[in-house]
């Protein structure tokens, strides 16, 4: 292994934790759970009138 | 006086006729250097037989069963040539045709209103991958066509234009889509005509043939026909675009069309129309700068550019604003097409994976060694094989373990790249209810 691929798997192991530091973090946030929910509460939401709607171009 | 089977590209449009759809293939073709075409006559397109026999055959006016099917090639070759190889007397043609050829276009022997003929079913060749520090990112699949006997072969999506007696805008997007996914899903092709049936049988006040449209609601069940599922997405309230990359980015690569629901605009008048995603080029950076959509009222892999200087995507720039003379071009919903078992909706992995996004520049700003511009984190959807493939070819720890290890068929992947390598992935189960991640993959 040359010195620069031990520097590069070094740097990725930090990269890394930060990453699953950062996910774990998110997951105990309640703000960002319920940023979550109403995000794909809006998302998801499909109003009835549209779903009438006909394309006819 | 021999057979006349060859054409030179400038008989190109008599032969595609003049509507917008054939102009526009003909544009196409000559950018794809085409030089000859042979023309296959009395060619039974099987998507056209179902719509003559439910339709076409049932009218006062003589209408022919018969179709033209019309094969590219970016290489000269004489009629002469042609005849010899269908004798046995030339060698090497055959494998001159079958690495130069370009695609087909079924001309069906239908008017439209102008008297130009349909273009029917039609799988052409896209433009190269690379485009200068670029790429374009297509979705595609191997289309067959025997020409007399030779197995030729082009990487493609099926398209065709609208034929307004049994397929309009959603109908013709919607068999695009089946087309694409047939293979992946296990679903069996259908015709538009059978397509138009199918989502008529959820009643709306619309007549069904002759077809002048389809409600969303329609198109929905036309997919629950096809023990498909559909997953809709709203994007109607979205201040930027970055959802409908996302989505087309992750979907994309699992080879799922998206079908995108528009409104336009003309003046104070608005209507609804429906196009299918093909697919999308991006920059150095891998952002998304512009879209390639079948669209039944203008041709195959049509770009779309964003609407400048907002440089978003959801507002579109292409033939509708520069040609036809439509104020504004917006997508407001997008169909996915959903095989039953990818049960991890769009809009929960979405969430999770914006909050993945804050959560994780917040801690690479906290780093003063560690510069968060060059943090890339993708969402992208995967099948089982598609991914074990990927990693096979990559540079991971445990990677018997994670290779050998029982996954679910589909996956949902969350990537990690700094300075444009890749340093994890976070592998979620397509196939649960709520997000869960199954594996953290690390990259050397």
């Amino acid at each position: 292994m040359s010195l620069n691929e031990a520097k590069r798997m070094e740097y990725h192991t930090l990269l890394r934790q930060k990453i699953l530091r950062a996910t774990e973090n998110m997951r105990e946030n309640q703000e960002a759970q319920k940023r979550k929910e109403e995000l794909s509460a809006e998302l998801s939401k499909l109003r009835e009138s549209d779903l009438r709607k006909t394309c006819t171009i | 006086m021999p057979k006349k089977y060859v054409y030179s590209n400038r008989k190109f449009k008599s032969f595609l006729g003049n509507s917008r759809q054939g102009r526009y293939i003909s544009d196409y073709l000559i950018a794809l250097n085409a030089k000859r075409c042979v023309v296959e006559n009395e060619y039974i397109d099987k998507d056209y037989t179902i719509d003559f026999q439910r339709y076409y055959s049932r009218a006062h006016k003589i209408i022919s069963k018969y179709t033209h099917r019309i094969h590219f090639f970016s290489k000269s070759f004489s009629n002469k040539d042609f005849i010899e190889m269908l004798k046995g007397e030339n060698d090497t043609l055959e494998d001159v045709l079958k690495k130069h050829y370009l695609g087909f276009v079924v001309v069906k022997p239908i008017l439209d209103f102008n008297g130009d003929p349909l273009i029917g079913r039609t799988c052409l060749k896209t433009y190269p991958k690379i485009d200068g520090n670029m790429e374009r990112h297509y979705l595609s699949s191997e289309q067959k066509a025997t020409l007399y006997g030779i197995q030729l072969t082009v990487k493609s999506v099926p398209y065709q234009a609208q034929d307004r007696g049994v397929s309009a805008c959603a109908t013709v997007a919607l068999w695009t889509a089946l087309n694409t996914v047939s293979r992946l899903y296990d679903v069996r092709k259908v015709s538009p005509v059978e397509i138009t049936e199918m989502s008529s049988t959820y009643p709306s006040r619309n007549r069904i043939f002759p077809q002048n449209g389809l409600t969303i609601e329609q198109m929905i069940i036309c997919l629950r026909s096809l023990s498909l599922d559909a997953e809709v997405i709203n994007i109607t309230r979205q201040n930027n675009d970055f959802a409908l990359k996302t989505a087309v980015k992750a979907y994309s690569n699992a080879g799922i069309p998206l079908i995108y629901i528009l409104e336009l605009i003309m003046q104070r008048n608005s209507a609804l129309h429906a196009t299918v995603n093909t697919g999308y080029k991006t920059d150095v950076a891998r952002n998304i700068i512009e879209l390639y959509i079948h669209d039944d009222q203008i041709g195959p892999y049509n770009k779309v550019l964003p609407i400048m200087p907002a440089n978003n995507l959801r507002y579109w720039d292409n033939e509708w604003i520069r040609v036809m003379g439509y104020n504004n071009l917006r997508v407001d919903y997008i169909i996915v097409p959903i095989y039953h078992k990818m049960r991890l909706e769009f809009n929960k992995i979405f969430s999770e994976y914006i909050e993945t996004i804050r959560s994780a520049n917040e801690q690479f700003q906290e780093d003063a060694n560690l510069d968060d511009t060059l943090l890339d984190i993708e969402l992208l959807l995967y099948t089982i094989q598609s991914y074990k493939n990927e990693l096979f070819n990559k540079q991971i720890y445990n990677k018997e373990d994670v290779l050998t290890k029982t996954l679910p068929r589909f996956l949902w992947v969350i990537r990690f790249s700094y300075n444009q390598q890749t340093f994890l992935d976070q592998v979620f189960d397509g196939t649960a209810t709520y997000p869960t991640i199954l594996e953290n993959v690390s990259y050397y």
